[in-house]
């Protein structure tokens, strides 16, 4: 049976430049998922972050639809050539499909291993895809399973400690140019809450000013009173650059904000002093044909997480060790208690259960305390955005309430 | 006097204790494994304590005591010069990585001394304040040159690290920022240095009557010295001129620094009665 599907590009797979073009916003993410459904009649869900973009789908019929229509879909739908999607993307069926996305929610699949982001993305991405009502029985369970063993895998084990997050890597590099901050100017370019998320760990530096600059001037008022800074409108884009040290981007814009073309007559008038670009924005904000300028540092949100990997990689952290020894329950598990190590390490013998049609039905309720109805999409939480990056803020992730628990008859089958 | 063989003896001593330090200091940059230990400042301690034997020894010797009255002692003296102004940089304000670039500056001056005081030794004769005012404003200027030398090197080192985006090891290089400035003062200081031996130099030419038949236009140490001027002037010139600050500011200060080199070298060879 086949009916499960993975299709997607990640880190490893596709270079920044692909993944950018690839990206879906909430809006795009809708548009599409309603078009699979009515092409199809498939159960999908897409999730669209910065290190991924992946459509998962549960296919009414047995390998229909394929996987080449897919890749066509995807690069229909992106504007990508059809052969530049298939030699980046990978694709996994049925039980590796269900572990890929175990993997993916339990942070063992991202470029930083242990980084919190990605579970409130795709619970995002789920969310968003019920609210569209192009979800069903199988991926139901299987993101609400999913999410729970992401959940329980930062809970009960040490995998997300000692974790670096791209704000300290961030921080850290602008000490690696410069030595005093007292004179020089921080000028943060959008005001979303990735870029506030970041300020306060670059606000440690303590620049002598500060500039909001936004497309809506209220809100970078807003934040500038808040973070003790100045705001300045996008007309004044080049006007703040001269006198900045520091730049950090992360708009919704699907260009370039700031371009080679627009930043290098701006060196001289800078005096060719050094600027370090912080562009943790998807698509990019910054041109990387400014990064190749003198005197000109530009990271973008791959060249960060790398850092961090490889800081990780040389610090020598060890795989995840189960914070307690001590059996603990597993939501989704129909035979009770499980060690929190197996859990942990079979996420395969998890995403079996989770797929299998002839699981024993729970013992009772309390067996399998996943509720038997999607949890309900709450109001406050934000649309999946691809534009805003992610990973490792060190900032708790948004969680929408859980549902009220409800009682069933005894016998049944914990899926929809 | 001809430094003896035991003073070139002690003289290599230190530039052991000096290869052995290196030798410790870079095995513990490039690998996270190696534990801080005080040895290598411990070794740089005894070829201190070395070379200033041999120096002392070599004053007692020749019953003076002005530095810098033959090349052996010049070159001597610089080089403790440059040992404790590393000793002085890392004790007030630590630069990741400095003695890895000034201890083998230390070990080829004091390789120079033997070599040059053994096989080619001359008296300066100083006689004149405007003499010894030459010989040790411009010995002294090749000292904080060699700082900004090692500046320079760090700071592209530590650039290279940046735009590569790689992940610095346990320990952090020295900001850009710090490093420029290091740069920058080493060139400052060496430049205010090297003009006094330049303007000296000229009065000491004038009094022997050398600017008469132009033999200085054919000393190669005069027009070494000279180049060294304008390029530490370009380098200088970057805050009315900025396209100069940054990599261009250290490639310059690197070639500065071995044009230098070769003026020294030149100022030991060519000594033959020509310009002092």
């Amino acid at each position: 049976m086949h009916r499960l599907l993975v299709l997607g590009m990640n880190h490893a797979t596709a270079p920044l430049s692909l993944r950018e073009r690839a990206a879906f916003s909430a809006e795009q993410a809708q548009a599409a998922l309603t078009d699979i459904q009515q092409r199809y009649a498939a159960e999908a869900v897409i999730v669209s972050t910065c290190n991924r973009v992946e459509l998962y789908l549960a296919r009414p019929v047995h390998a229909q639809p394929r996987i080449e229509q897919l890749h066509q879909l995807l690069a229909d739908l992106k504007g990508i050539p059809v052969v530049e999607v298939q030699a980046h993307t990978y694709n996994h069926t049925d039980h590796a499909a269900a572990q890929h996305l175990f993997r993916v929610t339990c942070s063992l699949d991202s470029m930083v291993v242990g980084e919190d982001q990605i579970l409130a993305q795709v619970r995002q991405a789920y969310e968003l895809a019920h609210k569209s009502g192009v979800t069903g029985p199988i991926l139901n369970g299987l993101f609400q399973r999913a999410l729970a063993c992401g959940k329980a895998v930062r809970t009960q084990t040490a995998l997300a400690e000692g974790r670096l997050s791209i704000a300290s890597v961030a921080v850290d590099h602008a000490r690696q140019i410069f030595e005093d901050f007292s004179d020089k100017t921080l000028l943060c370019l959008g005001a979303g809450k990735m870029a506030l998320l970041l300020l306060k760990h670059l606000r440690e530096l303590k620049p002598g000013r500060l500039i909001i600059a936004n497309r809506d001037a209220a809100k970078a008022a807003v934040v500038a009173e808040q973070f003790g800074g100045s705001p300045v409108g996008l007309d004044r884009l080049p006007e703040a650059l001269v006198s900045a040290d520091i730049v950090l981007t992360s708009t919704h814009s699907a260009e370039p904000v700031i371009t080679h073309a627009m930043f290098e007559p701006l060196c001289r008038a800078r005096r060719f002093r050094p600027i370090f670009f912080i562009d943790i924005a998807l698509p990019r904000d910054v041109e990387p044909a400014v990064g190749e300028l003198d005197n000109v540092y530009l990271y973008n949100i791959d060249d960060l997480q790398t850092v961090v990997a490889q800081t990780q990689k040389t610090a020598g952290r060890p795989s995840a060790p189960p914070r307690r020894s001590s059996t603990a329950r597993w939501p989704s598990s129909p035979r009770g208690s499980v060690p929190a190590t197996s859990g942990l390490s079979s996420t395969s013998s998890m995403a079996s259960s989770t797929l299998s049609p002839s699981r024993k039905p729970a013992a009772s309720p309390a067996d399998c305390p996943m509720p038997t109805r999607p949890a309900p999409i709450s109001k406050s939480s934000p649309a999946v955005s691809s534009t805003n990056c992610c990973t490792s803020l060190s900032a708790p992730s948004a969680r929408t309430p859980p549902p009220p628990r409800r009682t069933r008859p005894r016998g049944t089958i914990c899926t929809r | 006097m001809v430094p003896s063989l035991t003073q070139i003896a002690v003289v290599w001593l230190s530039c052991l204790f000096l290869a052995i330090a290196w030798t410790l200091l870079v095995r513990r940059g490039l690998r996270d494994t190696v534990p801080r230990s005080w040895l290598p400042q411990a070794f740089c301690a005894l070829a201190g304590i070395a070379s200033l034997t041999a120096l002392l020894w070599h004053m007692v010797q020749r019953q003076a005591w002005v530095p810098a009255e033959d090349n052996f002692d010049a070159l001597l003296t610089l080089s403790l010069v440059v040992g404790a102004l590393t000793a002085y940089l890392q004790a007030t304000r630590p630069v990741f990585g400095l003695p890895w670039i000034m201890l083998p500056v230390i070990i080829g001056l004091q390789v120079s001394a033997m070599f040059f005081g053994r096989i080619h030794f001359h008296d300066y004769h100083v006689t004149t304040a405007w003499n010894w005012t030459h010989r040790l404003s411009n010995y002294l200027g090749a000292a904080a040159f060699a700082v900004a030398f090692a500046g320079g090197c760090l700071y592209l080192l530590a650039r290279r690290r940046l735009r590569r985006k790689e992940a610095h090891r346990h320990q952090a290089m020295s900001s850009l920022e710090r490093l420029e400035n290091l740069t920058r003062s080493g060139v400052i200081i060496g430049f205010a240095l090297l003009t006094v031996g330049l303007i000296t130099g000229v009065v000491e030419a004038i009094r022997y009557g050398s600017f008469d038949n132009h033999a200085w236009l054919k000393d190669p140490k005069i027009i070494l010295a000279m180049v060294v001027w304008v390029i530490y002037a370009l380098v200088l010139h970057a805050p009315i001129n900025p396209s100069f600050r940054g990599r261009r500011s250290a490639w310059l200060s690197i070639i500065g620094f071995a044009v230098m080199i070769l003026a020294i070298v030149a100022a030991q060879v060519r000594f033959d009665g020509g310009v002092p």
